[in-house]
């Protein structure tokens, strides 16, 4: 690489604007830890629990709501729901709502056949859970 | 030369599925005919190149002191002297193949400090347009059929960049009254775009993701999106883990074997819109680089 280019890449590389904050940031004064973000992390679980519970009592099964039998398609339905739909995932799919550490590469089983409420008033949710903050997608 | 279509998936909230639906409607449109290219500026984790097993080697790259330039390059100031130097490596670098018939340009560390860097260029127009002139002026003759970007979840100067360059904006929403309330503010920032710049972005797709239909809450979420958003609502992909499995084993469930009834569904809802989608991006105007901007 030309000197031109190692300049170049330099002045637009992401260590170089990095080391530039550094330098800056030498003359500031130490800040001692204070476990700040394991008290946010801690808030934000338990809330997180609140809203699952508070959308799994809303979102209670529906199949108990039809009468035996009774095969009624609303306009919603005919409009979204027209596939004969059969859930053939291993895991409930509640577990959207939170992001569970992985078990030797699978969800635990703490995800499998019981829906979240069942496994919340079973204690069965994972105590190593984290509540889903964003960033991603 | 016809431009391509662009898109970029977004909406400021993290966990709604932006990445897997850009993924999978990439791979939808591409089986559909199309030539695709999608660009991740979703952050440093690189999921969308974790989605086509390409993030080993970006961050093999990095260790290896191999990652310049990268998708964090194009928007300095720099850019046009570097492929200047380089010529047509500079970009064809950046573009990596899948086993999937689309390509990635992956993410990069470096596009953690690009909001701030942006944030210091003090014309309006020259802060959100970067994106748009690398497309213009270096992917575009490559010759794409639609180039589609995922954004973070958040509003700040890149995902500016990245609808100010697509003018087409698919949102992915779980059932949920914050994607509600969010969608409504994206809607907000979009005419603040219109009415501050003249710049246009259409809310081409709002598609419900990782829908239980066995919930009454999804069903009561999904008509208050189809009730506010007829037009463009989006057929609901529903909640898959194979889709998540896929994704950890660097592919799209589009690429699985055997799917599950759950996984074939989801790929034929993905194509669903993916076809939608195409229609509705079509009638883009071949080129609008040149639409007048102000500064105000």
């Amino acid at each position: 690489m030309t000197d031109e280019l190692e300049e170049l890449r330099e002045k637009t590389s992401r260590d170089d604007r990095l080391s530039e904050t550094e330098e800056e940031d030498e003359d500031e004064e130490p800040v001692a830890y204070t476990p700040v973000e394991d008290v946010v992390l801690r808030e934000n679980a338990d809330q997180g629990v609140k809203t699952l519970r508070e959308q799994t009592e809303r979102g209670e099964r529906v199949e108990g709501d039809d009468e035996p039998g009774e095969v009624v398609l609303s306009p919603y339905d005919e409009l979204f729901d027209e596939d004969a739909e059969t859930v053939d995932d291993p895991y409930c799919g509640n577990c959207d709502h939170v992001t569970f550490r992985k078990h030797n590469g699978e969800p635990g089983p703490h995800c499998s056949l019981h829906d979240l409420k069942t496994r919340l008033e079973s204690s069965m949710v994972c105590e190593e859970y984290e509540p889903q903050t964003g960033g991603g997608g | 030369m016809r431009r391509p279509s662009r898109v970029a998936t977004f909406i400021d909230k993290g966990g709604t599925g932006k990445t897997t639906v850009a993924a999978h409607l990439g791979v939808a449109l591409a089986e559909a005919g199309e030539d695709v290219l999608l660009v991740d500026l979703a952050g440093k984790q690189g999921d969308l190149s974790k989605h086509f097993g390409l993030w080993d080697d970006v961050e093999e790259s990095i260790e290896s002191d191999d990652d310049w330039p990268n998708i964090s390059t194009v928007f300095q100031d720099e850019w046009d002297i570097i492929v200047e130097k380089l010529g047509e490596d500079a970009v064809d670098d950046l573009i990596h193949g899948t086993d999937e018939d689309i390509d990635v340009i992956p993410a990069h560390p470096g596009l953690d400090s690009l909001d701030a860097e942006l944030g210091n260029i003090d014309s309006p127009s020259d802060r959100y347009s970067r994106l748009d002139d690398f497309l213009t002026e270096y992917v575009d003759p490559l010759g794409y059929d639609v180039v589609l970007v995922d954004l973070p979840g958040i509003t700040n100067n890149v995902t500016y960049n990245g609808l100010w360059a697509a003018r087409n904006a698919v949102v992915p929403v779980e059932a949920g009254v914050f994607e509600a309330s969010q969608l409504e503010a994206l809607e907000q920032d979009l005419e603040k775009m219109d009415d501050s710049f003249g710049v246009t972005v259409d809310l081409s797709m709002v598609v419900p993701n990782k829908i239980d239909r066995r919930t009454k809450l999804s069903k009561e979420y999904l008509k208050e999106f189809r009730d506010a958003y007829p037009d463009v609502l989006g057929r609901p992909i529903p909640v898959s883990q194979e889709i998540r499995n896929a994704a950890n084993d660097g592919h799209t469930v589009f690429d699985v074997d055997e799917p599950s009834k759950t996984g074939e569904r989801a790929c034929r809802r993905f194509a669903e819109n993916a076809e939608e989608l195409r229609v509705r991006i079509s009638d883009d105007e071949p080129v609008r680089r040149t639409e007048a901007v102000s500064d105000d």
